[in-house]
């Protein structure tokens, strides 16, 4: 059951008029949402305000953007063994989770709130897609299949 | 991932509904990390929290009819009964903590309400695999001890102790416990408050990594790593460590690098210690409050709070959280009566991130402890960052 067939610096490919690239399924599920990326720091989902998907962390790269709705593009989680489950939980009471999320190291706090709380979640994107990816962007999120659309805005 | 025959069944419900969620759980983290299989767990610990998630999970479980084959020790909530005689709990509040209480009884926890475990009911062994949550726990179980766990959610811990198994991949596995980044302590530790400053420094320059310290002396406290570990886990997800000379895996700079060389290199100074806590400090003044026990103190932290406190009167609240063990010591050994007899408080079963602090809300307060200062922002709690002197000081004058 391994994913033998996704490589760790998939390839991109242009598709209608999107850039395609592979990735890894960690949560199953299919998501298109408008990307916001943080470039630089983790994300801790319990200091984010649930009612407006604002980020309250002082000093964070995100601070006083909503991830609402959003496909989430950062580089992981981080923050204690509860606190991440508890932010989606809320986040998504509220609707305000993100659509789905894409990050760069994985650990296992974040995946098994985005397993439980079933939020599409993908690691293992090539650094093309990286340098191509900007907020805005349209995101089309396929974790079940482990494949990833970018429309440029 | 290859599961037994026995896995396969609590995968497809031969057990229940609960068993099978939790088997699902595990099965797709270990399939997200690349785990070939499941390994036994003989430890587990969950850091029960009382928020909404936390009871949705663990009813879902125990609705499912799961109970642990592993018994967890879990974490505090609030001490409802205590709180009860000193300020008022919603009727809300009154019925999450009664059912949280009330689903890790039924799923076969056992009900410790600890944050530190490894220093009493839950101590393992060198190299036995467990599956430990909260931040403070995991680092010290795999670096103090040379005990195995990955940095597991409270509910993927839960899922473990309820199947009795974990994934194998991670801090599990030999190879990737060696260190990778040469951490040179120069600052001077002198209490161990700083090793709380020294914990929340080291992520931010060495991004999520194994880090390997040097100039930690070998005679470090147990509240020393307790601090160290519950920041770098706060900090930045730093879920294990080596002391060279100090940790069972490190006994020597080759040890902990198992051969080879360090992937970085970084040193800490005495600034990087005090920008640390400017930083992460609120603005000095008046203060409403100082609270304690983030992670629970140790009896020894509790006398020496008595030890400074005795026969003065106290200018804003003190409060100390612990386990009842510890508060039944410091009831044994004198420390409850002198800090209660200057207008403190020792609580035990009771984490500071809960809501029967609602009365500190909007207010400020000192505490040792900057994982106590982060997780209290969403409950708009302030915090200014000192030793714990510092701190009583503070709250014999009221002011910072």
């Amino acid at each position: 059951m391994f994913d033998q067939d996704i490589t760790q610096h998939g390839s991109a490919s242009r598709k209608r008029g999107g850039l395609q690239f592979d990735c890894h399924k960690i949560a199953g599920g299919y998501a298109v949402g408008e990307a916001l990326v943080a470039d630089n720091d983790s994300i801790c989902f319990y200091l984010v305000d649930p009612r407006t998907g604002i980020v309250i962390e002082k000093n964070h790269e995100l601070e006083g953007q909503s991830i609402a709705r959003k496909v989430l593009i950062f580089p992981g989680g981080k923050g204690s063994s509860v606190v991440q489950l508890d932010g989606l939980y809320q986040l998504s009471l509220y609707g305000n989770a993100p659509k789905a999320m894409v990050i760069r190291h994985p650990e296992t706090v974040l995946v098994a709130s985005a397993i439980i709380m079933e939020v599409p979640l993908v690691d293992r994107l090539a650094d093309t897609f990286y340098k191509a990816v900007k907020s805005g962007d349209q995101v089309e999120v396929n974790a079940s299949q482990g494949i990833i659309t970018l429309v440029k805005r | 991932m290859l599961l037994t025959r026995e896995e396969q069944s609590m995968l497809e419900g031969k057990y229940g509904e609960g068993m099978a969620t939790a088997m699902k759980v595990l099965v797709a983290i270990g399939e997200s990390f690349d785990a070939p299989r499941m390994v036994e767990i003989t430890r587990a610990h969950v850091a029960l929290s009382n928020q909404e998630a936390d009871l949705w999970f663990v009813e879902k479980l125990v609705s499912g009819g799961a109970r642990c084959v592993v018994s967890p020790t879990v974490n505090p909530g609030f001490n409802l009964e205590y709180f009860e005689k000193v300020s008022h709990i919603s009727d809300k509040d009154t019925d999450v903590i009664k059912r949280t209480r009330k689903a890790y009884q039924t799923i076969g926890a056992t009900l410790t309400y600890n944050c530190t475990p490894y220093l009493e009911k839950n101590i393992p062994r060198f190299g036995e695999y467990t599956a430990f949550s909260e931040s403070s726990a995991t680092p010290y179980i795999n670096s103090v001890y040379g005990a195995r766990t990955n940095r597991e959610a409270a509910q993927s811990a839960l899922c473990a102790a309820v199947t009795g198994r974990t994934p194998y991949y991670g801090y599990l596995i030999d190879e990737n416990r060696k260190g990778e980044v040469l951490v040179e302590v120069e600052a001077d530790l002198k209490d161990d408050f700083d090793y709380n400053m020294l914990g929340y420094c080291v992520p931010e320059k060495t991004g999520v990594t194994v880090p390997v310290f040097t100039g930690i002396p070998k005679d470090v406290t147990p509240e020393a790593l307790m601090n160290l570990g519950a920041q770098l886990n706060t900090a930045g997800a730093v879920a294990m460590y080596h002391i060279v000379g100090v940790t069972p895996e490190a006994q020597t700079l080759e040890d902990a690098f198992h051969g080879e060389t360090p992937k970085g290199r970084v040193s800490i100074a005495n600034r990087d210690l005090q920008s640390m806590k400017e930083i992460h400090s609120a603005a000095t003044g008046k203060i409403d409050f100082a609270l304690f026990g983030c992670p629970h103190f140790t009896i020894r932290q509790v006398e020496q709070i008595a030890g400074l406190i005795t026969g003065k009167e106290l200018k804003a609240e003190l409060w100390i959280c612990t386990s009842s063990l510890t508060r039944t010591l410091a009831e044994r050994m004198g420390f409850l009566q002198d800090i209660e007899s200057a207008g403190g408080h020792i609580v035990d079963d009771t984490c500071i991130d809960q809501p029967c602090w609602h009365h500190l809300y909007g207010k400020k307060g000192v505490t040792d402890s900057p994982k106590c200062a982060y997780y209290t922002k969403r409950r708009n709690m302030e915090f200014v960052l000192r030793n714990v002197e510092e701190c009583i000081e503070a709250v014999l004058r009221g002011e910072v």
